[in-house]
């Protein structure tokens, strides 16, 4: 019979029983497996490649084990850590608060938009969705931050932009709307204002969902370069995946200056540091993103996408 | 009813009025000016950000000088497109852009369905977390790293790949030169970074299956395809139909970050690469066109917009067929 | 996973967020539009953006110091804005297309080009200004010259006068000549037909596996037009250097060309050069990483070594092979530019005129403050070292290196020994050179862009491979030829002629 299995846990769900070890089983263990050193490889190839000297690298290229091993390229980046030290305390800082704003505008919106009884809900739902579809463009973005906001250069062009994504507002109401109203109605019989039952049994019923999005939120916080690449122009402000591409492309300008016949004398960093920076950056996140993602798998087997 | 019972701290006992407050709904109005207010912040972000930045739509219609800024430039009706139309580069870039856009539609569809069925057939085991975990790991890289990656993979000299084509004898490719295998390399790419989340959705769904459906046709003697084809891809299907659907009326809009990082921008990969945003980026940067930038991006929006309407119509009838709630808005 | 955890997760979440950014919110604060709201008109701020490393901590020392330079003559202050090398591009053009109000900023036909700006308004008519407000930056080179940055007979950008002429030649690193024994036959070289023995030589030093080279040249491009007297006008089409009448024609179709694919070729499979052509910055890095020894092609300035040293850290010897040509391309290499919508366009001229006469505000802007960040070694002959007896410029906190960014790099103060009376003999070199008679002629390809965009690809894929040797000339150049046939080279040829006819008319007159 059935073997205790996840299943258990989780009354809700009923799972596929364990069969056992037979062979189409071993199969697909095998397949999978293969598909999750595949996803794996190419980082791995990225840390290899940060342990490798810097010689033996241009001759003997990248390969998944060091051709000679080295750890100089993460000595250069400690001698002078303030650069990625500095990127990491903006990326954080932003991620944090990025991530809480956001999710809780997200909820506040969201949640009228799923009550029936809301005057508005039609002209809003509609003004929050028509923005998925039309988009002004890269040049009235940029005038309307750094001539009408006045943000530019400052930790607030990386924050505000990311706040609210109507699609994560669908997903939030979708999911609210999926409560059960009679929960909403005896709180109201027992004398509960709109806020409380908001805070008290919306958010926490839909801590699926909002676990969710929030790991999107902070991942577009994360890996967002864009942003910075329009607005932010002092080093002090720079967030990690900017300061990947920056170290990326001053190289290629470099190489077409010389073509030009001028020369400029930017210590660039070496490919082999280039590598062990985007270790340094995408590690420590990865790492922690995949003890949170487990929430998401949660958030999405609950139906947050439905 | 659980919940009622653990939140003591309520106000006064609320009754439900009689009489014609009732018919007139006042009880409404006081939730209805809670609820406005709890939307204020998302609302003004959304009119700040998403429709103030709208009147850059009329960029596409006038010939946009930084002198006579938006409102003083010339305007010109439709000469833009007339424009656009008429030069290679916006025509290759549309077609490149669906082109690459119904293969990753497709191709995706196949491998994230059988890896989630993969995944729902050991999803009892106890290394399915692990393995869940490091399918879902690309995901959360940035494309800036991701592109770090590729060049360490096709580099010409030093690159993996030519390096094991050189020890078992064929001769290396120059990849950054070479159009051919691009459309394949941005869909491995493509793949590699989004076959977790989709897979996951995707399970999901057969998860919500009830198992006494499966019991039976075990009991039947089906296989385990023939279980996937008469059972899940069925009740899969609503799910499976939104997607797609979502997906193609998003067809014009490609994502920037692997379109711009993976490739290094390499120009003479354009021909098979450059998409619509990447058209409107270098509009903007390079060669400083910005009618062209505006009338390009109008364009994809607008037709975005006919094909996010036309889709949502047709999951409607998809709907009502099943009695289900499954549309967008 | 109680409530309670989750508010508690939130609540720290929240503090460390805020405290971290209230710790990083006191950062940045270079903002262009203050420089706009800040202008009485009795003192101007003019904001100056030009590209360089983020990583000159000592710039707002600098800027204070120019500020009080420029207070005391011309009654404006600066303020200095650098853009990384990697986003130049990005961020100017965004700020120009938004029309933010900065004054100055660099522009070159190579970055941040400066006939697109144009086209599209974002730089100002200087023609008129120049002569009044910048007299000495406007006599400092000849009218043939400033007529090389014309477009439309207005001029656009102030010339940094540096080296105009591009005389091309090999490098050589000094302990690998030496080595291999042949200095003296390297120095005595007038022409890429002799350099192969010396190849051969360099080629048997490296299998000796002496010094851990792996390639005489990562690579061997030596087919840049200048090096056989060719002015370059666009997409390939050129005009010998000696024909004043100035008849195009199609440079892949020369025979200089073909000889000089058919020796790179000879190089490539004799296994001077690497069997996969790298990008530049593999190339760069293979450079670095000393794994080549010599360079087929680069600018022999004088002085030039010296700035080879400082960038790679190998000594090189070098031999100019081509003649030296003045060209409008040369000239226009390196300009600045004043803002179109510039609030304060006369100090911004003024302020170019400071910048190019007066040496010790051009030389505080390239180098730094003296005694912190540069001192003098000897006075008489302009020579500097880095302040404090420090090994390199850069540990004081400012050595931008880009003075021909700024400036006439003639005004500049030598860094090293070797680079001693670099600028007079360069200026020279400039003078003496034969100018093109196609100065001062920009060619408009609005009219032909679509062919323009398909021969540069042509190019691209088929020139690529011959200019490193990977294929056979005999049959590719044919193939390239057609393919540019097939582009609509013609039609390109056909315009340019027309329109170097009518200026040649026009100079006549």
């Amino acid at each position: 019979m059935t073997v205790a299995s996840p299943s258990d846990a989780r009354p809700s769900l009923r799972l596929p029983t364990r069969r056992g070890f037979d062979a189409p089983t071993v199969v697909v263990h095998i397949a999978v497996a293969c598909l999750a050193m595949l996803c794996l490889f190419p980082l791995l190839l990225v840390v290899a490649s940060s342990f490798t000297d810097e010689i033996a690298l241009a001759r003997n290229g990248y390969s998944i084990i060091p051709s000679q091993f080295s750890v100089e390229a993460y000595v250069a980046i400690f001698n002078k850590p303030t650069v990625i030290l500095r990127a990491y305390a903006v990326t954080t800082g932003i991620t944090l608060v990025g991530t809480v704003l956001g999710v809780s505008m997200i909820a506040l919106l969201a949640y009228p938009l799923s009550r029936r009884d809301f005057i508005l809900r039609t002209p809003i739902s509609f003004m929050v969705f028509f923005t998925m579809l039309f988009n002004g463009g890269l040049v009235p973005y940029y005038i309307l931050m750094t001539q009408y906001l006045n943000v530019q250069n400052t930790i607030f062009a990386l924050l505000l932009p990311h706040l609210v994504g109507a699609y994560y507002v669908l997903i939030l109401r979708t999911y609210f709307s999926g409560l059960p109203d009679e929960l909403f109605e005896a709180a109201r019989v027992d004398g509960a204002g709109e806020w409380t039952i908001f805070w008290q049994i919306a958010v926490p019923l839909a801590r699926p969902a909002l676990a969710t999005i929030a790991l999107f939120i902070a991942l577009n916080y994360w890996n967002d370069w864009t942003t910075a690449l329009y607005f932010i122009r002092s080093p002090d402000l720079y967030p990690l995946q900017y300061l990947l591409y920056i170290i990326q492309s001053n190289a290629q300008a470099m190489a077409l200056q010389e073509q030009v016949g001028q020369i400029g004398t930017q210590k660039l960093p070496t490919e082999t540091a280039r590598m062990a920076m985007a270790v340094l950056a995408t590690g420590p996140a990865s790492i922690l993103f995949l003890f949170f993602q487990k929430y998401l798998v949660r958030g999405v087997t609950l139906g947050a996408f439905k | 009813m659980q919940v009622a019972q653990t939140a003591p701290n309520f106000r006064r006992p609320y009754v439900t009025p009689t009489g014609w407050r009732r018919q007139m709904k006042f009880h409404l109005i006081g939730r209805n000016l809670v609820w406005f207010t709890m939307t204020l912040p998302a609302l003004i972000w959304i009119i700040v950000f998403k429709y103030l930045t709208l009147a850059g739509v009329w960029i596409a219609f006038i010939d946009y000088k930084v002198r006579t800024g938006l409102f003083a430039s010339q305007f010109v009706g439709l000469k833009n497109f007339e424009f656009l139309f008429s030069t290679d580069t916006a025509i290759r870039a549309t077609r490149n852009t669906i082109l690459l856009n119904a293969m990753f539609i497709s191709v995706g569809l196949v491998v994230s369905l059988s890896v989630a069925w993969l995944l729902f057939e050991i999803y009892a085991s106890r290394f399915t977390r692990y393995y869940q975990t490091l399918i879902l790991l690309p995901r959360f890289i940035s494309w800036v790293v991701v592109s770090y990656f590729v060049y360490a993979l096709l580099a010409a000299d030093t690159g993996v790949v030519n390096s094991v084509l050189k020890q078992l004898g064929i001769a290396p490719l120059s990849w950054y030169r070479t159009t051919e295998p691009w459309p394949f390399i941005l869909l491995a790419v493509s793949l590699w970074h989004g076959v977790g989340l989709s897979s996951l959705i995707y399970l999901s769904g057969m998860i919500a299956i009830d198992t006494q459906l499966y019991e039976a046709a075990r009991i039947d003697g089906a296989s385990r395809w023939q279980q996937f084809r008469y059972i899940t891809f069925p009740i899969l299907l609503p799910l499976v139909i939104i997607n797609m659907l979502l997906a193609l009326a998003y067809v014009l809009n490609a994502d920037f970050g692997l379109f711009f990082q993976v490739t290094r921008d390499q120009q003479l990969l354009y021909p098979v690469t450059d998409v619509l945003d990447t058209y409107i980026y270098r509009s903007l940067i390079v060669t400083k066109t910005i009618s062209m930038a505006g009338a390009a991006q109008f364009y994809q929006s607008f037709v975005g917009f006919i094909l996010v309407i036309v889709a949502n119509a047709v999951v409607r009838r998809i709907e009502r067929s099943r009695n289900e709630s499954l549309a967008l808005f | 996973m109680a409530r309670l955890g989750r508010r508690s997760l939130l609540r720290t979440a929240t503090q460390v967020g805020v405290g971290v950014l209230a710790g990083v919110q006191s950062l940045g604060t270079h903002s262009i539009a203050q420089a706009s709201s800040r202008t009485p008109a009795s003192s101007p701020v003019l904001t100056y953006i030009y590209a360089g490393s983020s990583d000159q901590k000592a710039l707002p020392d600098v800027e204070k110091a120019l500020s009080a330079l420029a207070m005391e003559r011309i009654s404006a202050t600066v303020k200095l804005v650098t853009f990384d090398w990697g986003t130049f591009d990005q961020k100017i053009s965004l700020a120009n297309a938004a029309g933010e109000k900065h004054d100055l900023y660099y522009t070159a036909p190579w970055i941040n080009n400066y006939y697109t700006n144009i086209r599209q308004e974002y730089l100002l008519k200087l023609e008129k200004l120049l002569p009044d407000l910048a007299p000495i930056l406007w006599g400092s080179m000849t009218p043939e010259t400033w007529d090389a940055a014309r477009v439309g007979g207005s001029i656009y950008g102030a010339i940094n006068q540096q080296i105009f002429v591009k005389p091309f030649g090999p490098y050589i690193r000094t302990d690998v000549a030496k080595d291999a024994g042949v200095e003296d036959a390297f120095r005595a070289l007038t022409s890429y037909d002799d350099i192969g023995p010396i190849m051969a030589e360099v080629k048997k030093y490296i299998d000796s596996k002496k010094g851990g080279f792996q390639y005489v040249t990562v690579a061997a491009n030596i087919n840049a037009t200048e090096t056989f007297g060719y002015d370059v006008v666009d997409s390939g089409l050129v005009v010998k250097s000696t024909d004043t009448a100035g008849k195009v024609g199609l440079y892949s179709d020369t025979m200089e060309y073909s000889r000089a694919a058919l020796t790179i070729r000879q190089w490539n499979e004799l296994g001077y050069t690497p069997s996969e052509p790298k990008t530049s910055s593999e190339q760069q890095d293979a450079w670095k990483a000393g794994l080549s020894t010599m360079m087929m092609s680069g600018v022999v300035k004088p002085g030039g070594d010296a700035e080879i040293k400082a960038r790679w850290g190998h000594d090189v010897i070098s031999v100019a092979i081509a003649e030296p040509l003045l060209t409008t391309g040369g000239s226009t290499a390196t300009m600045t530019g004043v803002n179109s919508l510039s609030a304060n366009p006369e100090a911004a001229v003024k302020f170019l005129e400071l910048l190019n006469s007066d040496v010790k505000f051009y030389n505080t802007l390239c180098k730094g403050i003296e005694g912190v960040h540069w001192e003098w070694d000897d006075k008489a002959s302009l020579l500097i070292r880095p302040a404090g007896g420090k090994a390199s410029y850069a540990d004081n906190g400012y050595n931008p290196n880009t003075d021909w960014q700024f400036g006439n790099v003639f005004n500049s103060y030598y860094t090293a020994k070797s680079q001693v009376g670099a600028w007079p003999a360069t200026a020279d070199l400039n003078r003496n050179a034969r100018p093109s008679p196609l100065l001062g002629f920009t060619f408009d390809g609005k009219a032909v862009d679509t062919e323009r965009a398909a021969c540069a690809a042509v190019a691209k894929e088929f020139g690529e491979p011959l200019t490193f040797g990977i294929v056979d000339p005999m049959t590719q150049i044919p193939a390239l030829n057609k393919a540019l046939q097939e582009a609509g080279i013609d039609r390109i040829r056909a315009e340019m002629q027309k329109q170097i006819d009518v200026w040649m008319a026009a100079k006549k007159r």
